[in-house]
């Protein structure tokens, strides 16, 4: 049996005696755009920052490219090609937009082709004429686009976008998704609760609840479902 | 106005700009010919201005260019001076302030790395390492006092060699104090250099990243602690070779180059300059320097009182420094002038 990208196994975590996830798996394969959705408190951010490194997991696995990376340090997550947009816009608020392309760009090339790189991704995020603007000073929407453009500098394996439309209106949901659906062949997990946006993306989705998967599948299948609508309501 | 806006945004993005460029030109210049026209005495006041200047330079490194404040670096300075003032006398020839220098920064880079290591590999940042590199300077100068065989205690160390070179059977010592006073503004061009070009481009923007958002670029595959630790390394060395330098040039050495007092000064010395602009503090330095000479004239002792509350006010009133409002000020002038042509 192959593991794929990215294998999560029975993952657990409890934070003083209070479990947030209970024995979650989860297997993405190269090219997979994969959505987790649950409403809040389901413990969705504490699989995501386990899957990206900012919190050990109490128990479980985590294999990536069939290695073993529970416990790893933060850059060497980035190293092995997982990079993560935050939830909340985290920015170089003193760069420009330009050179916050750049500085997310660790390694890569120099001179002409890096450039080139930048202004590239500056096309696909339509932020060209905002290039030389401070960061910090961005509309909140180009905020998140610009975050999920730096993650994409490193030309990672693994892109793991957590809420990447919070706070956005249902135009720039839109169009975030499309710029998503656009980066074809990219591996993306995407965690969200603004079902509209997950709607748009139509990717295979887990539900948690509770700190369980309590579904899985296309997102149409789960729309469908009586246990997820009664989850997102509050009748269970 | 575009242009205003646009040498702005280049000011924001924490580079030097071009007028920081010209201004550094024209100073080091008019350093340059400054002996041809003051005499012997204020020719080694502007040398030791000079000298506190690449001290007030290597903090700006640490504490403009990656956001650690320091408050340890009259410590790395009293390494420097006091490794001249104990080994070089011990050592003959025209090597001896030179290897006086090697185990003053051998021992700056030592402490520095070993403090440094365990403070910020250990997620040490912000205030808390300021306080504890505080204690750097405490125990530096209780050393400095305390151990007085060796350091001479209160009184000091005199007899420091002054800089020379020994190689391949020709020796020469710099005895003339308008070499001496070259020596010191090549090698503090030439750190102000180096900084400024190694600062411009993507390592300044790393570290002003890292400055920003420590969190984010670690998790872009930033190796942050490392980084931190680099340039903490290398801007206590830098106030080490000032030290040296401070220990050859004058001959003695005394207990408050260690000092808190000192600490303090160079902290106002880069805020006053303006935080993060390499040139700016070392200007800093030299105001203050000529502020306190003329504040001593009336009674030595309004000094220390006179820095503590600006170091007070500097933390509430303007933490940015006086640049900023400086600049500010300036912006408004030009808006206004502008605005007068226009009507």
């Amino acid at each position: 049996m192959t593991t794929g990208l990215l294998q999560a196994n029975e993952l657990a975590k409890s934070f003083g005696g209070v479990a947030a996830v209970r024995g979650v798996s989860l297997r993405v394969d190269p090219g997979d755009l994969r959505c987790i959705i649950g409403p809040n408190g389901a413990g969705k951010s504490t699989v995501f920052n386990m899957l990206a490194g900012s919190i050990r997991p109490t128990s479980g696995d985590i294999l990536f490219q069939g290695r073993s990376i529970v416990g790893r340090a933060i850059q060497e997550f980035a190293r092995l090609g997982i990079a993560r947009k935050f939830q909340v816009p985290s920015l170089f608020g003193s760069l420009t937009v330009r050179e916050n392309l750049d500085v997310a760009m660790q390694r890569g090339p120099q001179g002409r082709e890096r450039g080139e790189r930048i202004d590239r991704a500056l096309e696909m995020l339509e932020l060209v004429d905002r290039q030389d603007m401070r960061a910090g000073d961005l509309a909140h929407g180009q905020k998140q686009w610009l975050e999920i453009g730096m993650a994409l500098m490193t030309q990672p394996r693994l892109l793991l976008l957590d809420e990447p439309t919070a706070g956005m209106g249902p135009e720039e949901t839109q169009r975030t998704a499309r710029l998503l659906l656009g980066l074809k062949g990219q591996t993306i997990i995407v965690i969200e609760h603004d079902m509209n946006f997950v709607r748009a993306l139509a990717c295979p989705t887990l539900v948690m609840h509770q700190g369980k998967i309590i579904a899985e599948g296309g997102f149409e299948e789960i729309e469908r479902s009586e246990l997820v609508r009664d989850v997102y309501l509050g009748r269970q | 106005m575009a242009s205003v806006d646009s040498a702005m945004n280049r000011e924001q993005r924490g580079r030097p700009s071009q007028i920081w460029v010209v201004a550094s030109f024209i100073l080091v210049a008019g350093l340059a010919l400054t002996p041809a026209a003051i005499d012997a005495y204020s020719l080694t006041v502007v040398r030791d201005a000079l000298i506190f200047g690449l001290l007030a330079l290597s903090l700006d490194y640490l504490w403009g260019k990656s956001g650690l404040l320091s408050f340890g670096h009259a410590a790395f300075f009293g390494i420097g001076a006091y490794g001249v003032a104990i080994i070089g006398p011990k050592v003959a020839g025209a090597n001896a302030a030179l290897a006086g220098l090697l185990v003053g920064e051998a021992t700056a880079i030592a402490v520095a790395g070993l403090v440094g290591y365990f403070l910020i590999f250990g997620g040490v940042r912000g205030p808390y390492f300021t306080i504890v590199t505080l204690a750097i300077t405490l125990v530096a100068q209780h050393i400095a006092i305390g151990w007085s065989r060796v350091t001479g205690g209160d009184a000091g160390l005199i007899g420091a060699p002054p800089p020379g070179l020994e190689l391949f059977g020709i020796s020469y010592s710099m005895t003339d104090p308008v070499e001496q006073y070259f020596l010191v503004l090549a090698i503090a061009a030439l750190c102000l250099g180096s900084l400024w070009l190694a600062c411009r481009g993507h390592y300044g923007r790393v570290l002003a990243a890292i400055q920003d958002n420590e969190m984010r670029a670690r998790s872009l595959g930033y190796n942050t602690s490392l980084h931190l630790l680099i340039v903490f390394v290398l801007s206590a060395a830098m106030a080490a070779l000032a030290g040296s330098l401070y220990a050859v040039v004058s001959g003695y050495v005394a207990p408050d180059l260690v000092g808190l007092l000192l600490s303090t000064e160079i902290i106002v010395w880069v805020a006053v300059g303006g935080r993060g602009t390499l040139v700016g503090p070392m200007i800093g330095a030299f105001l203050i320097i000529r502020l306190q000479q003329e504040v001593s004239t009336i009674n030595p002792r309004l000094w220390p009182m006179i820095i503590g509350i600006f170091f007070v006010a500097l933390v509430f009133l303007f933490p940015d420094g006086v640049l900023p409002i400086l600049r500010r000020g300036a912006r408004r002038l030009i808006g206004l002038i502008g605005r007068e042509r226009r009507t």
